[in-house]
């Protein structure tokens, strides 16, 4: 479905006003991020806009998650990174700290970790003991992450989505209405 | 048949008790022939005379029709604009330079010739001032706005009306068979006001004038014309 055609039905749904191809183009945005996060949160249908990302990893095995690429144009969306996995490139799978002070402690070195940190992924070496912050050794980057995202484009999100993408613009513009 | 110059010239100094003639023979002899200065009765109303006035009335007419969005005899005098970018002056010739009159048509893509539907300007420029915002889409608007066209695509034409006021009086007048009397009527209403004693005639043809003409406009009254006939840009 084009973006055209995410609007044209939108538009009739709605049996909507002479101006409203460009209003609700302009809604666009919002409805393909609010389906994105509705089907993050899905279990039985994450996996519609799942993809790997590679993502990049400085001499302190920190990563920056927004410059991440997929192969599908669209933005990583942080909390999606807790539903997939993340491996580096040595092929260990890293747990995935939530907070930052657990990631700092000491922790069991039979794993690798990570965690996200502003806009930046940590990773945290296998098999390196570490009793204080500045003891983190960094893994074998690029780390491939495997995230939830918002297809930039309309056109790549799966068909099976097509119809939430048209409520959830509908919804949009109708809560836009009703505040107005 | 084509109406002519001649017919309804002869008919209009018929009108005005111009056709020299003192018997019948005569009289219809001078009908029917070329008008010119010995067929008339002359000095009020010659021939020269009578066809500026039906020049007159045929632009009437046609103006009647390129200001009557729906009607179906603007095609006769149609003609588009040359490819109009965004923001552009809308021009007061059409592509073959001829002047552009009444209200214009369908406004379309130059390219792939999809009609375009008016918009506010407000929607206009907010998709050209903000591509990003609506990247992917394509819209197919426009507004006018005064003398100039702002619209979403490339290039946009506007079908419009022209016309150009003959410069001879021979042959078929570019007009549909059905306007022969009120080119009649309307070249009596320029003439009639001439001579005192055609008071009532000037009267009566005024009226038919005036009737001539709103019959061309109704054809731009979607209830008696139809509303399914609507170009898409002048709903």
């Amino acid at each position: 479905m084009t973006k055209d055609e995410l609007v044209e039905r939108a538009r009739r749904q709605l049996a909507a006003w002479p101006d409203s191809e460009i209003d609700l183009g302009a809604c666009v945005l919002q409805a393909k991020s609010n389906v994105a996060h509705v089907v993050m949160r899905d279990d039985s249908r994450r996996s519609l806009l799942q993809q790997d990302y590679s993502v990049a990893l400085n001499a302190s095995g920190v990563g920056d998650l927004l410059a991440a690429t997929g192969a599908i144009a669209g933005e990583i969306l942080m909390e999606g990174i807790e539903f997939g996995a993340v491996i580096d490139a040595d092929g260990n799978i890293l747990q995935l700290l939530i907070h930052y002070h657990d990631f700092i402690r000491p922790q069991d070195t039979n794993y690798a970790y990570c965690c996200r940190k502003g806009r930046n992924m940590h990773t945290r070496a296998i098999n390196a003991q570490v009793n204080r912050p500045n003891e983190i050794q960094g893994v074998t980057g690029p780390i491939t992450i495997t995230a939830n995202f918002e297809p930039t484009s309309v056109d790549d999100f799966p068909s099976e989505l097509e119809p939430d993408l048209v409520d959830a613009l509908c919804s949009v513009i109708a809560s836009t209405n009703a505040q107005a | 048949m084509p109406i002519t110059y001649q017919k309804v010239v002869q008919q209009v100094l018929n009108e005005l008790g111009a056709v020299l003639g003192a018997t019948a023979i005569a009289a219809d002899a001078n009908y029917v022939a070329a008008p010119t200065t010995s067929t008339v009765i002359g000095p009020d109303f010659t021939p020269s005379m009578v066809n500026d006035a039906v020049a007159s009335a045929l632009g009437e007419i046609v103006e009647a029709i390129a200001s009557t969005p729906h009607h179906p005899e603007r095609q006769r005098f149609a003609d588009v604009t040359v490819p109009l970018l965004n923001h552009a002056a809308i021009p007061d010739v059409g592509d073959g330079g001829d002047h552009i009159i009444g209200i214009p048509g369908f406004v379309r893509d130059a390219v792939d010739e999809e009609a375009c539907l008016p918009a506010s300007l407000d929607a206009i420029r907010s998709f050209n001032r903000f591509p990003a915002i609506y990247a992917d889409q394509d819209p197919y608007l426009y507004c006018i706005n005064g003398g100039r066209i702002e619209h979403t695509r490339t290039n946009v034409v506007i079908e419009v009306c022209v016309y150009e006021r003959p410069t001879t009086f021979i042959g078929d007048i570019d007009l549909d068979d059905w306007h022969e009397s009120g080119l009649v009527w309307g070249a009596v209403v320029k003439l009639a006001p001439k001579e005192s004693m055609f008071a009532d005639l000037y009267a009566s043809a005024k009226v038919c004038w005036n009737d001539h003409l709103t019959e061309i406009r109704n054809y731009g009254n979607p209830e008696l014309y139809g509303m399914a006939t609507a170009a898409p840009s002048s709903q």
